[in-house]
């Protein structure tokens, strides 16, 4: 029980770091952002280069550091060079806009780094509470987002470029028509999200491990998280995190065989991924009933 | 016939391109490898190209096949069904190859093995070792063992070394499922028990709740089987349980070790044997050398006899595809290669290969017993 | 080299039937479906399985020529009303649905492993199927865009609340065309399979669907001959730079992943420069609107 509570938190917490990015892009330029996966697994290979490129070798949290900062620049300069031409394109052509983007630019990490896996060398220890097993990295790992989604909490909320921002994605033309900055404000956001997205993929290439083909491993969970959560409510992504770790931890725990036949059987661990798809269907689905009903009163 | 006129425009435009050539005997002699270097398992399957290609400098340095130097074309197959069609179709029909040496699981190298068959060349297998590969005899030659002996031994060792209970954790397909049924099943012949049994989906990033179970079960030994980067996160996810059990693997040197000193010792295993021998030892050198990097898997030993066994059937029967499907099951009977001596059934499967017993100890694995 | 140029035209005319439903879908009536693959996978599964349980060929094409529509109206019917970037979420999410659930069953999908499928021995007639399915697509398509159905279906694109002004119900619109794009796509689907003599989960990822959607946005979206175009230019560009890697020396992975890179730039170029594509439509949709 324990275990899969804690197994829950971790999966969550790097989860939740990428996801807010794609609800904080959605809620100011509304669209749905898959170029941000990419963001993560640059991040992540960023981290990895300065972690180990003989000469700079910077320690790890450094090297995150470093990362997400480079990483939020790039998304600042992928909207210079792309979606900032397109801010009156439909909300569909910028999406599909975005997995052009996100072709690119995984075929690039590909190309640099190659195919292979590469992995990052933590010593962690292990600690036993109860019957729950984990690790000191698991540990760091959720106290992370914690400090992390408290930080940008307290900015959005309690500082004015914060507020700024949430105007901007209430109402962008009065925001704006009330002397809001909104191109600089743009840019902030990119930043703000490309960098979180470098440490949460960093976060995941050192808990698991490092490839090209990361993306669409973690694509439908952060999407499924973001959707749960309801598309542009930015700490709605947290709490969809939260709840489709805890669907997937709890599904493939729970002993179905001995609650309705006797002998133990679980559902396999494969059909996780699974749970991460039906979720996002499933609240698709109920949305769109919804909105039906709300467009019929 | 209104259907060339398609086709023959097309050709007409590569044709301009300068893409194709009268082949002459003095060419060298053109030989395929289809690999994928793009997409998953890319590092197995660069050092079975890396086998290949050493093979050929061997051979061109003693003179290439009666005079004519072989000159290998490399493509990529991504991992993809589609991919590697499009590799074989360019390798058998524009370069006109004879043979291709193929690394990719059975979802790639079947599809390929349909393609030799109907077009009357020679595919060479280096990864698969799903059974439906015997149904193309005078096709497909497989270089990698079928598992079923190998997976009994690896059963037989289990038990002898006192364990009293064990678990499975395989990847869920034919590969993994098949080598824990067959070592599973001569460790109970041999009074061991099976306490649980996992089968995990490949390529996740991460195997904990997978393996969770074993904290439960208790096992003696381990059983399993996998490759390069979903062994070392499942070794890895396995070790931070804190399960202090000894690992039996089959072909450990496929597998990834993720912590040198915890797995020190705890890792034993059986694989095709003969790799610390003669031409084993030689292959491991001149690897090292070459791409300098002392980090081996058993696949460049594959690859490089895949290229030495046709290099012998071409001298002996010729170099066109019948003649060398014809000559290669008299050639294995002579040849003894980095991977040992090789034994066909009449469906080109290997078995019965030398089989080596392994522990891995101070980061590499040291041959204890081989049986011939 | 014959061979090779057959073969190329084959895998050129099932990625142009593909990219002709896809049109239909958004290029004419704006849905965005980002699961495409998805009515693909049906069609190939769909006479993989057919064959594996030892049916005649033309079971396993009726059966994905019935599983697509049903299976299209099952994504749909409750997806309506909702929003384009949520559609394009519900049809990827059911693709992945469709490729875990095969992946799972191996009892009767051969899971990772796929499934033999019977091919065409004789190239040429791989080739004429192929291209029989193609010119059946193509007309269709054509019918269906010089059509009132089509002007409507362009209307429904432009303006959906107008649509609705007209008296025309737009779901049933969005459905209908649907069904027919799912069906196209399952068509080539088989056709695909008996091409390939193989089925196998990692044949139909969301990149497939994305080379699909790069060709319609290079051709022109709405235009049926620019998605072929767009199609042809796609897989020759995949084809040719094996050529390419092999004259210039450089490694193969290198140039397949440089392949993918710049079809990720050209669907953003053709997006920023000629969102109107190579051969761009024709204006029609003024005329609908002025009826």
């Amino acid at each position: 029980m324990i275990q899969v509570l804690v197994n829950s938190i971790v999966y969550a917490s790097e989860i939740a770091i990428i996801a807010v990015g794609v609800s904080l892009c959605y809620s100011i330029l509304r669209f749905a952002n898959f170029a941000h996966i990419q963001f993560a697994v640059v991040g992540g290979y960023l981290t990895y280069s300065f972690a180990t490129i003989p000469g700079l070798a910077l320690p790890l949290p450094l090297a995150m550091l470093a990362s997400a900062v480079v990483t939020g620049l790039m998304a600042i300069l992928i909207d210079i060079l792309v979606f900032s031409r397109l801010r009156n394109t439909s909300a569909e052509g910028k999406m599909i806009v975005s997995w052009g983007v996100a072709l690119f630019i995984r075929s690039i990490v590909a190309a640099i780094y190659g195919g292979s896996a590469r992995v990052f060398d933590v010593p962690s220890s292990t600690i036993v509470v109860g019957d729950a097993v984990f690790t000191t990295l698991d540990v760091a790992i959720a106290c992370a987002t914690l400090v992390l989604m408290v930080a940008l909490h307290l900015f959005l909320y309690r500082t004015r470029v914060g507020s700024g921002l949430r105007a901007l994605a209430s109402n962008q033309e009065l925001a704006v028509t009330r002397g809001i900055p909104g191109d600089r404000l743009i840019r902030l956001m990119w930043f703000l999200s490309g960098s979180l997205a470098a440490i949460g993929g960093s976060l995941i290439a050192i808990q698991t491990r490092l490839q090209p083909s990361m993306d669409l491993v973690i694509l439908l969970p952060i999407f499924a998280a973001v959707t749960i959560g309801g598309l542009n409510n930015v700490f709605g992504a947290v709490i969809g995190a939260v709840i489709l770790s805890l669907a997937q931890n709890f599904l493939i725990w729970i002993d179905f065989g001995s609650l309705f036949f006797g002998d133990p059987w679980h559902i396999p661990t494969k059909f996780r991924d699974y749970v991460a798809v039906l979720a996002l269907v499933l609240v698709l689905l109920l949305r769109s009933r919804s909105s039906a009903a709300a467009a019929k009163r | 016939m209104k259907m060339t006129g398609l086709p023959l425009a097309f050709c007409s435009v590569l044709a301009v391109l300068g893409l194709q050539g009268p082949a002459r005997a003095a060419d060298p002699i053109q030989i395929g490898v289809i690999a994928n270097l793009t997409g998953q398992d890319v590092k197995t399957s660069v050092q079975m190209s890396r086998g290949v290609e050493l093979a050929a400098d061997d051979i061109n340095a003693a003179g290439g096949i009666d005079g004519r130097p072989i000159k290998l074309i490399v493509e990529d197959s991504e991992y993809r069904a589609q991919e590697a069609l499009n590799a074989a179709t360019k390798l058998y029909n524009v370069d006109k190859v004879e043979a291709a040496i193929m690394f990719g699981g059975s979802s790639l190298m079947i599809p390929v093995a349909e393609l030799a068959r109907d077009k009357g060349k020679i595919l060479i297998n280096t990864s698969s070792s799903s059974p439906k590969l015997g149904n193309y005899p005078g096709t497909l030659f497989s270089i990698l063992p079928l598992d079923d002996i190998l997976s009994k031994e690896l059963g037989n060792l289990i038990a002898d070394s006192g364990a009293k209970t064990a678990a499975v954790v395989v990847p869920n397909n034919a590969f993994g499922l098949g080598v824990a049924e067959a070592a599973a099943a001569a460790f109970e012949a041999k009074g061991g028990k099976i306490v649980e049994n996992i089968a995990y989906t490949e390529g996740q990033p991460d195997y904990r709740a997978d393996v969770q179970a074993l904290v439960k079960a208790k096992p003696d030994a381990i059983i399993t089987a996998g490759y390069g980067d979903d062994s070392r996160t499942v070794l890895r996810n396995v070790r931070e349980l804190g399960i202090n059990a000894t690992w039996f693997a089959a072909y450990p040197s496929i597998l990834e070790v993720d912590n040198k000193e915890w797995m020190n010792g705890r890792l034993l295993g059986v694989d095709n044997g003969g790799y610390s021998q003669g031409v084993g030892k030689a292959v491991q050198d001149k690897y090292a050398a070459k791409f300098g990097d002392k980090d081996i898997l058993a696949h460049v030993y594959y690859g490089y006899d895949a290229m030495m066994v046709l290099a012998e059937a071409m001298k002996k029967g010729g170099t066109d595809a019948a003649a060398i499907a014809k000559a290669m099951p008299e050639v294995v009977k002579t040849f003894d290669g980095a991977s040992g001596k090789i034994v066909w059934d009449d469906r080109g499967q290997r078995i019965d290969p030398p089989i080596d017993v392994l522990t891995y100890k101070d980061g590499k694995f040291e041959t204890t017993a081989t049986r011939n | 080299m014959l061979d090779f140029a057959i073969y190329s035209i084959t895998i050129i005319a099932v990625w142009s039937v593909l990219a002709l439903s896809l049109n239909i879908q958004f290029g004419m009536t704006g849905l965005v479906n980002f699961g495409q693959i998805l009515p693909f996978a049906l069609g190939s599964y769909a006479a993989g399985i057919s064959a594996s349980l030892g049916y005649p060929w033309w079971i396993g094409a009726l059966a994905g020529l019935i599983a697509a529509p049903l299976i299209a109206l099952l994504v749909i019917m409750p997806a309506q009303r909702l929003a384009q970037d949520y559609w394009a979420l519900i049809t990827l999410g059911a693709a992945e649905i469709f490729r875990l659930t095969v992946l799972n069953a191996p009892a009767l999908t051969g899971g990772a492993d796929g499934l033999v499928v019977p091919r065409f021995i004789d190239p040429t007639l791989a080739m004429s199927v192929a291209l029989a399915v193609l010119a059946v697509t193509f007309l269709l398509a054509q019918r269906i865009s010089s059509s009132p159905y089509g002007r409507m279906l362009r209307v429904l694109r432009e303006d959906e609340i107008l649509a609705s002004t007209l008296g025309r119900s737009p779901i049933r619109y969005q459905a209908s065309v649907s069904v027919i794009a799912w069906m196209m796509a399952a068509a080539a689907g088989v056709t695909y399979a008996h091409i390939t003599g193989y089925v196998a989960p990692s044949s139909f990822t969301v990149t497939e669907t994305f080379i699909i959607w790069t060709a319609v946005i290079l051709g022109g979206p709405g235009r049926n001959i620019g998605v072929i175009f767009g199609a042809a230019i796609i897989q020759l560009l995949g084809v040719s730079s094996r050529f390419v890697a092999q004259w210039i020396d450089l490694p193969p992975d290198l140039i397949a992943n440089l392949r993918l890179a710049s079809f990720g730039l050209v669907l953003v170029l053709m997006f920023l420069y000629r969102p109107q594509g190579l051969i761009p439509e024709a204006k029609q949709v003024h005329d609908a609107e002025r009826n």
